[in-house]
Protein backbone atom coordinates (compact mmCIF):
# COMPACT_ATOMS: atom_id res chain seq x y z
CA UNK A 1 0.00 0.00 0.00
CA UNK A 2 1.03 3.41 -0.56
CA UNK A 3 -1.08 5.94 1.44
CA UNK A 4 -4.52 6.34 2.87
CA UNK A 5 -6.38 9.91 2.71
CA UNK A 6 -9.41 11.02 5.17
CA UNK A 7 -11.69 13.48 3.91
CA UNK A 8 -14.80 15.54 4.56
CA UNK A 9 -16.91 16.45 1.93
CA UNK A 10 -18.87 18.84 0.85
CA UNK A 11 -21.22 19.09 -2.35
CA UNK A 12 -21.38 22.31 -4.20
CA UNK A 13 -23.07 22.40 -7.93
CA UNK A 14 -23.85 18.95 -7.76
CA UNK A 15 -24.60 17.03 -11.09
CA UNK A 16 -28.18 17.21 -11.72
CA UNK A 17 -28.40 13.38 -13.23
CA UNK A 18 -26.52 11.68 -10.41
CA UNK A 19 -28.36 13.74 -7.62
CA UNK A 20 -31.67 12.38 -9.27
CA UNK A 21 -30.44 8.70 -9.39
CA UNK A 22 -28.92 8.96 -5.81
CA UNK A 23 -32.66 10.31 -4.83
CA UNK A 24 -34.44 7.39 -6.88
CA UNK A 25 -32.21 4.81 -4.70
CA UNK A 26 -32.88 5.91 -1.43
CA UNK A 27 -36.64 5.87 -2.22
CA UNK A 28 -36.66 2.80 -3.20
CA UNK A 29 -35.16 1.35 -0.72
CA UNK A 30 -37.29 3.06 1.95
CA UNK A 31 -40.32 2.03 -0.37
CA UNK A 32 -40.77 5.35 -1.14
CA UNK A 33 -41.42 7.65 -4.54
CA UNK A 34 -39.42 10.77 -5.99
CA UNK A 35 -41.60 13.47 -6.66
CA UNK A 36 -41.52 17.84 -7.72
CA UNK A 37 -43.05 19.06 -4.30
CA UNK A 38 -43.56 19.02 -0.78
CA UNK A 39 -45.48 19.49 1.69
CA UNK A 40 -45.91 22.09 4.91
CA UNK A 41 -47.74 21.31 8.45
CA UNK A 42 -50.86 22.52 6.56
CA UNK A 43 -51.03 20.13 3.59
CA UNK A 44 -50.02 22.77 1.49
CA UNK A 45 -47.82 22.09 -1.69
CA UNK A 46 -44.96 23.54 -2.65
CA UNK A 47 -42.64 22.67 -5.88
CA UNK A 48 -39.12 21.61 -5.75
CA UNK A 49 -36.82 20.23 -8.84
CA UNK A 50 -36.46 17.50 -7.16
CA UNK A 51 -37.96 15.58 -3.85
CA UNK A 52 -38.11 12.09 -1.67
CA UNK A 53 -41.59 10.76 -0.43
CA UNK A 54 -41.46 7.73 1.75
CA UNK A 55 -43.86 6.42 4.51
CA UNK A 56 -42.19 7.60 7.18
CA UNK A 57 -42.00 11.01 6.06
CA UNK A 58 -45.36 11.74 4.42
CA UNK A 59 -44.99 15.13 4.01
CA UNK A 60 -41.87 14.26 2.22
CA UNK A 61 -38.21 16.39 1.76
CA UNK A 62 -37.24 18.71 -1.25
CA UNK A 63 -34.07 18.46 -2.89
CA UNK A 64 -32.87 22.19 -3.77
CA UNK A 65 -29.24 23.72 -4.93
CA UNK A 66 -29.04 27.17 -3.67
CA UNK A 67 -28.63 29.27 -6.77
CA UNK A 68 -25.76 31.47 -4.88
CA UNK A 69 -23.76 29.63 -3.53
CA UNK A 70 -24.50 26.16 -5.32
CA UNK A 71 -25.19 24.25 -2.05
CA UNK A 72 -27.32 21.26 -1.39
CA UNK A 73 -30.38 22.16 0.23
CA UNK A 74 -32.71 19.79 2.16
CA UNK A 75 -36.56 21.69 2.88
CA UNK A 76 -39.66 20.44 4.38
CA UNK A 77 -41.43 20.17 7.44
CA UNK A 78 -39.13 17.99 9.75
CA UNK A 79 -41.77 18.52 12.40
CA UNK A 80 -42.31 15.23 14.34
CA UNK A 81 -40.01 13.01 11.99
CA UNK A 82 -36.43 14.70 12.66
CA UNK A 83 -34.14 11.73 13.39
CA UNK A 84 -35.67 10.27 10.05
CA UNK A 85 -35.59 13.47 8.20
CA UNK A 86 -31.76 13.60 9.29
CA UNK A 87 -31.20 9.84 8.56
CA UNK A 88 -32.67 10.71 4.93
CA UNK A 89 -29.74 13.65 4.25
CA UNK A 90 -27.17 11.72 5.13
CA UNK A 91 -28.31 8.50 2.56
CA UNK A 92 -28.85 10.95 0.06
CA UNK A 93 -25.40 12.66 0.63
CA UNK A 94 -23.45 9.13 1.05
CA UNK A 95 -25.15 7.52 -1.96
CA UNK A 96 -24.38 10.31 -4.35
CA UNK A 97 -20.93 10.93 -2.95
CA UNK A 98 -20.58 6.55 -3.61
CA UNK A 99 -21.91 6.90 -7.20
CA UNK A 100 -19.71 9.85 -8.20
CA UNK A 101 -16.76 8.12 -6.80
CA UNK A 102 -17.83 5.18 -9.00
CA UNK A 103 -17.90 7.16 -12.11
CA UNK A 104 -14.88 9.06 -10.97
CA UNK A 105 -12.69 5.66 -10.87
CA UNK A 106 -14.38 4.43 -14.11
CA UNK A 107 -13.46 7.48 -15.93
CA UNK A 108 -9.53 6.89 -14.58
CA UNK A 109 -9.87 3.02 -15.89
CA UNK A 110 -10.87 1.26 -13.08
CA UNK A 111 -13.03 -1.52 -13.16
CA UNK A 112 -15.59 -1.03 -10.05
CA UNK A 113 -17.80 -2.63 -7.34
CA UNK A 114 -19.34 -1.14 -4.28
CA UNK A 115 -19.94 -3.44 -1.36
CA UNK A 116 -21.84 -3.25 2.06
CA UNK A 117 -19.08 -2.20 4.92
CA UNK A 118 -19.16 -2.27 8.86
CA UNK A 119 -21.32 0.03 10.55
CA UNK A 120 -23.40 1.64 7.44
CA UNK A 121 -20.19 2.13 5.49
CA UNK A 122 -20.19 1.55 1.34
CA UNK A 123 -17.11 0.20 0.44
CA UNK A 124 -15.47 1.56 -3.19
CA UNK A 125 -13.32 -0.99 -4.66
CA UNK A 126 -11.57 0.29 -7.71
CA UNK A 127 -8.86 -2.29 -10.03
CA UNK A 128 -6.67 -1.24 -12.33
CA UNK A 129 -4.19 -3.42 -14.37
CA UNK A 130 -2.61 -0.54 -16.28
CA UNK B 1 -2.23 -4.19 -10.27
CA UNK B 2 -3.29 -0.50 -8.56
CA UNK B 3 -6.35 -0.65 -6.01
CA UNK B 4 -8.15 2.07 -4.82
CA UNK B 5 -11.04 1.17 -1.77
CA UNK B 6 -13.01 4.53 -1.40
CA UNK B 7 -14.84 3.93 1.66
CA UNK B 8 -18.08 6.13 2.52
CA UNK B 9 -19.53 6.66 6.03
CA UNK B 10 -23.12 7.15 6.26
CA UNK B 11 -22.07 11.22 7.11
CA UNK B 12 -20.51 11.39 3.79
CA UNK B 13 -16.71 11.35 4.97
CA UNK B 14 -14.35 9.16 3.32
CA UNK B 15 -11.42 7.02 3.54
CA UNK B 16 -9.38 6.38 0.53
CA UNK B 17 -6.72 3.51 0.52
CA UNK B 18 -4.74 3.86 -2.43
CA UNK B 19 -2.45 0.18 -3.10
CA UNK B 20 -0.32 -1.45 -5.21
CA UNK B 21 1.86 1.97 -6.38
CA UNK B 22 5.39 2.56 -5.92
CA UNK B 23 6.32 6.06 -4.88
CA UNK B 24 4.75 9.62 -5.58
CA UNK B 25 2.31 8.26 -8.73
CA UNK B 26 0.07 7.31 -6.14
CA UNK B 27 -0.09 11.08 -4.78
CA UNK B 28 -0.96 12.11 -8.55
CA UNK B 29 -3.54 9.04 -8.60
CA UNK B 30 -5.06 10.96 -5.56
CA UNK B 31 -5.25 14.35 -6.70
CA UNK B 32 -6.73 12.93 -10.34
CA UNK B 33 -9.61 11.23 -7.88
CA UNK B 34 -10.31 14.46 -6.23
CA UNK B 35 -10.13 16.76 -9.43
CA UNK B 36 -12.61 14.81 -11.14
CA UNK B 37 -15.13 14.34 -8.03
CA UNK B 38 -14.96 18.53 -7.50
CA UNK B 39 -15.19 19.20 -11.35
CA UNK B 40 -17.58 17.05 -12.56
CA UNK B 41 -20.07 16.40 -9.08
CA UNK B 42 -19.39 19.03 -7.13
CA UNK B 43 -17.79 17.16 -4.19
CA UNK B 44 -15.32 18.98 -2.52
CA UNK B 45 -13.04 16.98 -0.23
CA UNK B 46 -11.01 18.73 2.57
CA UNK B 47 -8.21 16.47 3.93
CA UNK B 48 -8.70 15.74 7.88
CA UNK B 49 -5.77 12.72 7.83
CA UNK B 50 -3.27 11.60 5.25
CA UNK B 51 -1.15 8.31 6.78
CA UNK B 52 2.37 7.56 3.77
CA UNK B 53 2.75 3.82 3.53
CA UNK B 54 6.81 2.82 3.19
CA UNK B 55 6.12 2.30 -0.55
CA UNK B 56 5.40 5.89 -0.91
CA UNK B 57 9.03 7.16 -0.11
CA UNK B 58 10.37 4.11 -2.47
CA UNK B 59 11.46 5.56 -6.11
CA UNK B 60 9.90 3.75 -9.10
CA UNK B 61 13.50 3.17 -10.95
CA UNK B 62 13.99 1.39 -7.33
CA UNK B 63 11.73 -0.70 -7.57
CA UNK B 64 12.25 -1.23 -11.09
CA UNK B 65 15.48 -2.49 -10.88
CA UNK B 66 15.16 -4.84 -8.09
CA UNK B 67 11.81 -6.60 -9.86
CA UNK B 68 14.47 -7.06 -12.68
CA UNK B 69 17.53 -8.55 -10.39
CA UNK B 70 14.64 -10.52 -9.12
CA UNK B 71 14.06 -11.98 -12.45
CA UNK B 72 17.61 -12.68 -13.05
Amino acid sequence: MSHIVEAKTAIVHPDTALLHQATTLVAQQHAGTVEQFYLDYYGKRHSAPLAIHIPQLRRGMGITVDETTGELTFVGDSWGVQSMYQQIQQELLQTYVSLATIQALQQMGYSTQALDGEQGQVVIQGVSHA
Amino acid sequence: MHEVKVTVNPDGTTSSDFSGFVGPPCLDEAERLRQILASRFGIVCQQTNFVAKPELSQAPQQHATREAQSHE
